[in-house]
């Protein structure tokens, strides 16, 4: 990211306990105009209660957030420059689908246009639907354009594709690019790791409340110590013996271990393996932000 | 600001300006107002709910004289005018903040630039507008069938009906403030209005009540405005301390509606 690039969002050193469970600690990051950036994690990890923070809809017990210059405080003036969707959010039943965005457009001087709007997101037939009749997917889908309505340079997605099969995932994320284009700042948040890998000019990894890992996809996986990854399930103790005297980077998770490292030495340790244990479930690839998430749980082999 | 830019080279999106305060305002009045006439509930306690206490209790003894010049449907019709407000602002108006609540839509109203007075206004003038509309049908009905009172068209009748609407106002936003599920709400309001209303002798007289149960109803608020409201219109004699009292629960129902937004500010942390 050049310097020139203006910062819309920004979480400084954030942190929120409850009755003394840390479920946030110390979270600091940026969004800048036009990027993608996806926060990621289980569920539980603080996704929800960063971005909440983030938007002034939860007060940090530490530090503090920054949207277009403004700092946020509940009910401040930053709202102007945040689109919202959140994921335990409704509106009232008794709605319908054009009524909800003429309401929220009716919030700023220049809305989006309702009928492209609702084209983009793939609702133009649920335009006089109630907004209780819609399935999961459109009422994510209507929720998506009601954060677009305003035109605000930052989006903050909680789970924007959570529900909508993969057409649906799709589109969303060819209209979330097309919004980055035209030079909107992005914070979505999602628990598919491929999907961040996939969408994200950013990933920032939450763990327990902890970034685990942040930065560029390309440069994390880099980074790895490898290209290329071993999988195993269930690996009996000899073969743990032959990943050490391996020297590769390793990781224990549940019942699988990962192993990282160059291609050449991936390969020499899967075929030691299958003749020393024969038919073992293993599985060999490119390294994913999948596998560097185990790592980050820090369970060495 | 028109220095920066994104990555592909693409300026940064400016900042959205606020609409303007009458669109908004009537934007979120229409909305509101279009969910209170889809909701069956509202319309029946509003709409019907006053028609039925006049067809069953006030329109058979409507015209049996209760003093000279005044008949019973005198005393009555301030009470049925009265109960509108009470039905929607007491039940109507905590269990749909409950449901909002319920359903996460105050935390979506929260993350947007939606100001407070805004949705302020619009709640109220939709609650206003069916309470207007109620109060036009039952003026109707009893002017019709039994005429009004000149009384109908002073400024006193007019303010202490417009007093008694902020009131119950008040209480009702504090009864949705408080933090529990909207079915809690509604057996709370429920049973405040009904206690209210059953204590206030606008469906039977409170002679025909114990003694004990009769001094309980002196701490009814809704008996003294009643009261208060019935003597205007029949140009009556108002009894000794009604005023008092009546006019002793402006204060504290503005106490109770600070607490009720002390309550959400504080649940919104």
């Amino acid at each position: 990211m050049g310097e020139q690039l203006k910062v819309i969002g920004e979480c400084r050193n954030l942190a929120k306990s409850y009755r003394g469970h840390k479920a946030v600690r110390d979270v600091s990051f940026r969004v800048h105009a036009g990027e993608i950036v996806i926060l990621v994690g289980p569920n539980g990890s603080g996704k929800t209660t960063t971005m909440e923070m983030l938007i002034g809809l939860r007060k940090p017990t530490a530090g503090s957030a920054v949207i277009n210059g403004l700092d946020v405080r509940p009910g401040g003036p930053h709202r102007f420059a945040v689109g919202v969707q959140l994921q335990q959010s409704g509106l009232p039943n008794r709605l319908k689908v054009h009524e909800a965005l003429r309401a929220a457009g009716s919030l700023y001087s220049s809305p989006r246009d309702q009928s492209e709007l609702l084209e983009a997101v793939g609702l133009t037939n649920k335009r006089s639907a109630f907004v209780d009749r819609l399935s999961g997917g459109q009422q994510r889908r209507l929720d998506v354009a009601l954060a677009c309505i305003g035109r605000s340079p930052l989006l903050v997605l909680d789970e924007p594709t959570s529900g909508l099969d993969p057409e649906g995932r799709s589109e969303l994320w060819t209209l979330l690019k097309s919004l980055a284009r035209a030079g909107h700042g992005i914070l979505a948040s999602t628990h598919d790791l491929a999907e961040a890998e996939a969408f994200a000019d950013r990933v920032i990894v939450l763990r327990e409340g902890e970034v685990v890992l942040s930065g560029r996809v390309a440069n994390i996986l880099d980074a790895a110590g490898g290209d290329w990854r071993l999988r195993i399930s269930d690996p009996p103790q000899g073969a743990l013996a032959l990943i050490r005297e391996a020297r590769l980077p390793a990781v224990n998770a549940g019942a699988q271990t990962v192993v990282i490292g160059a291609r050449e030495r991936i390969d020499v340790l899967r075929d030691s393996l299958g003749d020393a244990y024969g038919a073992m479930d293993i599985l060999s690839g490119p390294v994913r932000l999948e596998d560097l998430f185990l790592f980050s749980k820090k369970e060495a082999v | 600001m028109s220095q920066a830019k994104t990555s592909d080279g693409a300026g940064v999106i400016s900042l959205p300006k606020a609409g303007s305060a009458l669109r908004m305002v009537f934007t979120w009045f229409r909305q509101e107002t279009l969910l209170l006439l889809r909701e069956p509930v509202a319309i029946f306690f509003s709409l019907a709910f006053p028609m039925v206490i006049y067809f069953f209790i006030g329109a058979p003894y409507a015209n049996e004289q209760i003093e000279p010049g005044v008949k019973f449907i005198d005393v009555m019709f301030p009470t049925l005018i009265g109960t509108v407000g009470a039905n929607l602002l007491l039940m109507g108006m905590p269990v749909y903040f409950a449901e909002l609540r319920a359903r996460g839509v105050d935390r979506r109203y929260r993350a947007l630039p939606l100001p407070g007075v805004v949705f302020a206004l619009a709640i109220i003038g939709a609650m206003l507008l069916l309470v207007a509309s109620a109060s036009a049908l039952i003026i109707a009905v009893v002017g019709f069938a039994h005429g009004l009172r000149i009384e109908i068209i002073s400024p006193q009748f007019i303010a202490l009906n417009l007093m008694l609407l902020a009131w119950l106002c008040a209480v009702g936003y504090f009864l949705g403030s408080l933090n529990v599920g909207s079915r809690t709400t509604q057996a709370i309001s429920a049973a405040l209005f009904f206690i209210m209303f059953f204590g206030s002798g606008a469906a039977a007289p409170l002679e025909g009540l114990p003694a004990w149960l009769q001094t309980i109803t002196e701490f009814n608020p809704l008996r003294h405005w009643f009261d208060l409201l019935t003597g205007v219109y029949t140009s009556a004699e108002i009894p000794e301390g009604t005023v008092v009292k009546a006019l002793l629960v402006i204060p504290v129902a503005a106490a109770i509606g600070f607490l009720g937004l002390y309550l959400t500010k504080r649940s919104s942390n």
